[in-house]
């Protein structure tokens, strides 16, 4: 089940017409790159940029930036080798990317899950609520025990739109559907990741939610314990060969192509 | 009910057993006078080996060993460094744990997210057909019952046999124990790598058992955990395996309650094993004889035979 | 056969031994290990060691990341020539930013000058607060400070997180977990136009004076110094080992509360989930390796920012994973600890077999 992404981007301090020769574009993500998860997704991106403009494009990515004050320090870096086009996979790099922004009005960048817009420094993100709504649906039709078990990191507002569309779709097709969240507080503890799961199958849930789960944690946990799973990010279907219901995936390939032109 | 029930036992176990078993290896290490902070990068090191054993077509078992030798040869560094070097435990220790987190970090680079089959687990005949506590105690994996045999044989072995006997002598008494003929440095150096395997047994046993996948800073602390369970057992085997198996029950009690969708904040859920950890060895450091009693009297100072 | 005596004489030139032999392998860990990546020797070199110094944003930002190490470790050493392991100095840091956002979030359009001074004071209390669960923990349960701080680093974590979700969460903020941005007096003057150095280097410079008088002039120095070294000699002396842990946490806990004012009034400009990359613990490392010596942590903060800075640099300019950063603090730290045995003690060569 993919969701192709929504942009939203102001104007590009880059005239369409001066078309760089070689667009050098750094690509800066929080996390690994792994086989699967939300850098991975975002790496896709620009494997698909590479493949559509090949020469005239060179990449240059650095992954596991941590937010905070040393993801500055890298933007500056990949500026100041060459870099004209930034793509930066995190919300928090943020204030740091429109800093960036207002002292390099030639550059641009586009900027994953924020709401801060300038002239040269755009934001995207994917309506996952949507892909999550169908995924809900889905979960309310097959689960038989009536409870969904959803394990995410942290209440943020794009993870609470997930659960409050997963309920909302769940409920509209199993009225007596009830939903249960265990927020774990940490980006990255998978054996924490599946004792939640662990617990939510234990209170009684046959359908898990792997909410923006980097790695496969929760997914091997259904497997083994035989409930259903739905997770974001990539396709983790040979984590979870008979149990994976749905992956709501992020494609950011088209996008990211369209936008690099 | 009884799902809940029997979910908390087994998760118990489940996150209880790498406690106890680095546990009892760093209690065997501080009871020779060495006070090793390096755990969490010996865990780390241990994880990405055993992961790499297993991905690479290895037997579990092989795994776990492998993973304890490797960080066997990282508690070695640490071990010559302070017995030999004569350096400061403190910052030796948070140095070695640095480069062994490090280490493993990038060892493990190419394996980011990999996941392995589970380890079969083996029942135990009869009782695992018993209701809640069946399912709960007695259907894991073997190195889960291992563990509390291993909090019994170093409990043995520290109070009941001539080597434990010497183990304890190095850290009561260094002097006294070398003018009777101990070698000292030899003994602690020992300990410490024994508490390096276990300490990578107990890496490994998160990464290929538990978890099933390998990722850089799986480890999540739990290092340090271990550290303070030793305090918190005040020394002793048996109450260390009590601390072990409370501290993996406070934090999926936590986890549990947020289920039932009470209105506490995740994040003070998420501390109460913290709090509870802090309370507890300040109850228990009240009272000098239940600690101080048990504490090797030269736990963490160089020793430097003189003869 | 090497035989290895204490000291009865200052070690005078040998004290430059571990230093040096720690930078030395360092340098060689890096060109070893980037080389295994794929990183030819020079390009590496000049990546880590050549490049944060290179241009004038690199440089500030090799300045911006030692201020907070330079305080914090300052303060640390004392504690630690005390044999006062705080291990919470990451803790003590998150309470200082939460509690020098207090007044900007507070008052989010506010011109008063005073603020900022404010901030650091509120800040540095919290700190302190913070630190002073562990004394007297300590002072009255007898429980080990190790463990203590330790644990109140994770619990400080929580609450940092409780609160940027809820109660200090910025109303217009999308519902995002960060505070409102502060207002430009809650900032700290920028150093160096064009760049993020502040002024948090001046007060890491002050403090490195206020430590090195208060270590190598003050009776309360000295009193904390003879109670690391000869705890016996000091309890005859009749120096408190009560007042020594208090001074010595509280100390810790203020300078690592003044850098978490200093991160948030800083390059972070509001109260987020993540207001340090491992500043505390990084802080103990530079502790250690300055010798526990103010002048020598001094150095060491530079050099541990150099390293840091370079990092990023072969992150970015060679695909180098980040890990290697903490690969080469432990190669730095453990040659240095190792070393030390050369200060601290005779290591001569005697032909004697051993008696």
């Amino acid at each position: 089940m993919k969701r192709t992404v929504l942009a939203t981007l102001a104007a590009l301090g880059l005239s369409t017409a001066a078309i760089a020769q070689d667009l050098t574009v750094g690509y800066i993500y929080p996390a690994p790159v792994a086989d699967v998860g939300w850098a991975k997704q975002l790496d896709l991106g620009r494997e698909a940029v590479e493949a559509a403009y090949g020469d005239r494009v060179a990449s240059v990515v650095v992954d596991s930036v941590p937010e905070g004050p040393d993801a500055a320090r890298v933007m500056n870096q990949m500026v100041s080798d060459g870099a004209k086009f930034l793509m930066l996979g995190s919300f928090g790099y943020m204030n740091d990317g429109i800093k960036l922004g207002r002292k390099h009005p030639d550059i641009a960048m586009i900027h994953a899950s924020g709401f801060k817009q300038t002239d040269n420094f755009g934001t995207f993100t994917a309506r996952n609520y949507e892909g999550f709504y169908l995924a809900g649906m889905a979960a309310g039709m097959k689960t038989q025990s009536n409870v969904i078990g959803l394990v995410g990191a942290f209440p943020i507002p794009e993870l609470v739109a997930e659960v409050n569309a997963i309920t909302l779709a769940a409920q509209s097709v199993n009225p007596d559907v009830q939903v249960k969240i265990v927020w774990i507080n940490t980006w990255f503890d998978p054996p924490k990741a599946q004792e939640a799961a662990r617990a939510l199958v234990s209170q009684g849930a046959d359908v898990l939610f792997s909410l923006h789960q980097d790695t496969p944690s929760v997914v091997t946990v259904a497997e083994n314990e035989g409930v259903w799973v739905v997770n974001t990010g990539s396709d983790m279907r040979e984590y979870a060969p008979t149990k994976l219901l749905v992956s709501v995936t992020n494609d950011w390939t088209d996008y990211f192509v369209r936008e690099v032109v | 009910m009884t799902e809940t029930l029997t979910f908390l036992l087994s998760g118990t176990l489940l996150a209880g057993t790498p406690l106890l078993i680095a546990a009892l290896g760093e209690l065997v290490t501080e009871k020779s006078g060495i006070l090793n902070l390096s755990v969490e990068g010996m865990m780390a090191v241990g994880a990405i080996f055993a992961f790499m054993v297993v991905t690479g077509g290895g037997s579990y078992w092989v795994a776990l060993a492998a993973g304890g030798m490797a960080a066997l040869v990282v508690a070695a560094l640490f071990a010559v460094v302070v017995i030999f070097t004569l350096a400061n435990q403190v910052a030796a220790g948070l140095a070695v744990g640095i480069l062994g987190l490090g280490l493993a970090g990038l060892i493990g680079d190419p394996f980011e997210a990999q996941t392995v089959p589970p380890m079969p687990k083996l029942p135990i005949p009869g009782l695992a057909g018993l209701p809640v506590l069946g399912r709960g105690l007695f259907d894991h994996v073997p190195v889960v019952y291992l563990a509390p045999v291993l909090a019994l044989a170093t409990w043995l072995m520290l109070t009941r046999t001539r080597l434990g006997l010497l183990l304890r002598s190095a850290g009561e008494n260094p002097d006294a124990a070398n003018s009777i003929g101990i070698n000292v440095r030899f003994v602690r150096f020992c300990a410490t790598l024994y508490g390096g395997f276990c300490a990578g047994v107990a890496g490994g046993f998160i990464s290929v058992v538990s978890a099933t996948l390998w990722a850089d800073g799986i480890i999540a602390g739990r290092g340090w955990i271990v550290v303070a369970l030793v305090v918190f057992g005040t020394w002793r085997a048996g109450r260390i395996a009590i601390g072990a198996y409370l501290f993996g029950l406070a934090t999926l009690s936590g986890l549990l309650v947020q289920t039932t969708g009470v209105a506490i904040p995740s994040q003070l859920l998420t501390s109460i094993p913290y709090i509870v950890t802090i309370v507890a060895i300040a109850l228990l450091s009240m009272n000098p004889k239940l600690t101080w009693l048990n504490a090797p009297v030269s736990l963490g100072q160089p020793y430097l035979p003189t003869k | 056969m090497i035989r290895i005596e204490p000291r009865t004489r200052a070690p005078g030139l040998w004290a430059a031994v571990p230093p040096v032999l720690a930078v030395l392998a360092t340098i060689l860990a890096s060109t070893v290990i980037l080389n295994i990546l794929g990183v030819p020797p020079l390009d590496a070199l000049h990546y880590l060691y050549v490049a944060p110094f290179s241009s004038r944003f690199n440089f500030a930002e090799v300045l911006l990341k030692m201020a907070p190490l330079l305080i914090i470790a300052q303060a640390l050493a004392i504690g630690f020539r005390a044999r006062i392991w705080n291990i919470g100095a990451e803790g003590q840091l998150i309470l200082g930013a939460i509690g020098g956002s207090l007044l900007p979030v507070a008052f989010n359009d506010s011109v008063n000058p005073l603020m900022l001074p404010a901030m650091a004071a509120i800040g540095m209390v919290f700190g302190m607060g913070w630190a002073a669960i562990a004394a007297w923990l300590r002072t009255r349960f007898n429980a080990n400070e190790i463990l203590v701080t330790l644990m109140l680093n994770s619990i400080a974590l929580q609450l940092l997180y409780y609160l940027v979700s809820g109660p200090l969460r910025d109303p217009y903020g999308y519902n995002f977990p960060q505070s409102a941005l502060f207002p430009d007096v809650a900032m700290l003057p920028t150093l160096i136009s064009g760049t993020r150095a502040n002024s948090a280097l001046i007060v890491a410079l002050a403090a490195t004076l206020l430590a090195w008088g208060l270590t190598q002039r003050s009776f309360v120095g000295f009193r904390l110094r003879v109670g690391g070294l000869a705890p016996g000699a000091a309890r005859y002396a009749g120096f408190s080992e009560h007042r020594a842990i208090w001074m010595a946490l509280l100390i810790g806990g203020g300078a690592a509360g003044l850098a978490g004012v200093f991160e948030v009034a800083g390059p972070l400009g509001q109260l987020q989930r993540v207001v340090t990359p491992g500043y505390g613990f990084a802080a103990i490392i530079v502790a250690f390796l300055g010798g526990l010596n103010p002048v020598g942590i001094l150095a060491a903060s530079f050099f541990m920012a150099v390293i840091y800075v370079g990092g990023d640099v072969a992150q970015t300019a060679a695909g180098v994973p980040h890990t290697v950063n903490l690969v080469l603090q432990g190669v730095l730290l453990v040659t240095y600890v190792a070393a030390r045995v050369f200060t601290d003690y005779q290591v001569t060569w005697s032909q004697r077999a051993k008696a």
